[in-house]
């Protein structure tokens, strides 16, 4: 016990179960296995579900806390308690180097559903020839008894597109 | 207990793709594995916390390996990371 461990748990608010992803952006769903990668149609980052996005607008999709943000900017964490998020900016947009991303926010930085997370210029991606599908992955699906995806067809931002069952 | 340490080579670090790949490969050990960067350590097998060590080529990473299957899963950790990292 230290000091500041109030500090963590506040940082950390929990996930109500049976919890919802709200769609992050605003655009078409993608179903797992259409996702045009291995990596996440295969399941490898856990059960998830994509969204061909109409605009460059990135928003939380739950209450929660930024976990990680990449360098490259192309990928956020977001989790509260139990669960675990990773939205992810295209494919092999790694290699972007940044270029055509902007961060609204920073790691450990708490967030409330609807809140903008990044702007991403989808130009830039099909200039570098990248798929700019947005993916929301659960990556600790393994821990919880159901993920799904519960959307179809266009969504706005928040929307429900994942179910989370402990 | 047994351990190396290993040098990233691949230009892009460990983002989602190779994070993806490596615990999906030590959850095949019983094997406790640990990747420390400096400071700061994850579980192999805890996808967000090893994207979060930001490991970038170059970087120097510790993998700490423990349990009953640990000879095995020090040989083949070894060929993960030298085969794709």
């Amino acid at each position: 016990m230290g000091l500041f461990d109030f500090l963590k748990s506040e940082n950390c608010p929990g996930a109500v179960f049976p919890a919802s992803v709200g769609a992050a952006v605003k655009g078409t769903v993608v179903p797992m296995e259409k996702i045009p990668d291995e990596v996440f149609s295969a399941g490898v980052l856990g059960t998830c579900c994509g969204i061909e996005p109409e605009d460059g607008n990135i928003y939380a999709p739950f209450d929660g806390k930024i976990s990680q943000l990449a360098d490259t900017l192309h990928a956020v964490g977001v989790e509260a308690g139990g669960l675990e998020l990773l939205i992810h900016i295209g494919i092999d947009t790694v290699d972007m180097n940044g270029d055509g991303f902007s961060a609204r926010v920073k790691a450990g930085q708490r967030v409330k559903k609807g809140d903008l997370l990044l702007t991403i210029d989808l130009e830039k991606i099909r200039a570098a020839r990248h798929a700019t599908v947005v993916i929301l992955a659960v990556t600790n699906s393994e821990d919880l008894t159901g993920v799904a995806c519960t959307a179809s067809g266009s969504v706005m931002p928040g929307e429900e597109l994942l179910s989370v069952e402990k | 207990m047994k351990k190396f340490t290993y040098e990233i080579k691949d230009q892009l670090g460990i983002h989602a793709r190779p994070a993806g790949m490596l615990v999906k490969e030590a959850k095949k050990f019983e094997s406790s594995i640990v990747i420390r960067k400096e400071e700061k350590e994850s579980g192999a097998t805890k996808l967000m916390a090893l994207m979060g060590l930001g490991v970038k080529c170059g970087d120097k990473i510790e993998v700490e390996i423990s349990g009953p299957d640990e000879e095995q899963a020090f040989e083949e950790m070894q060929s993960f990371f030298s085969e794709n990292l």
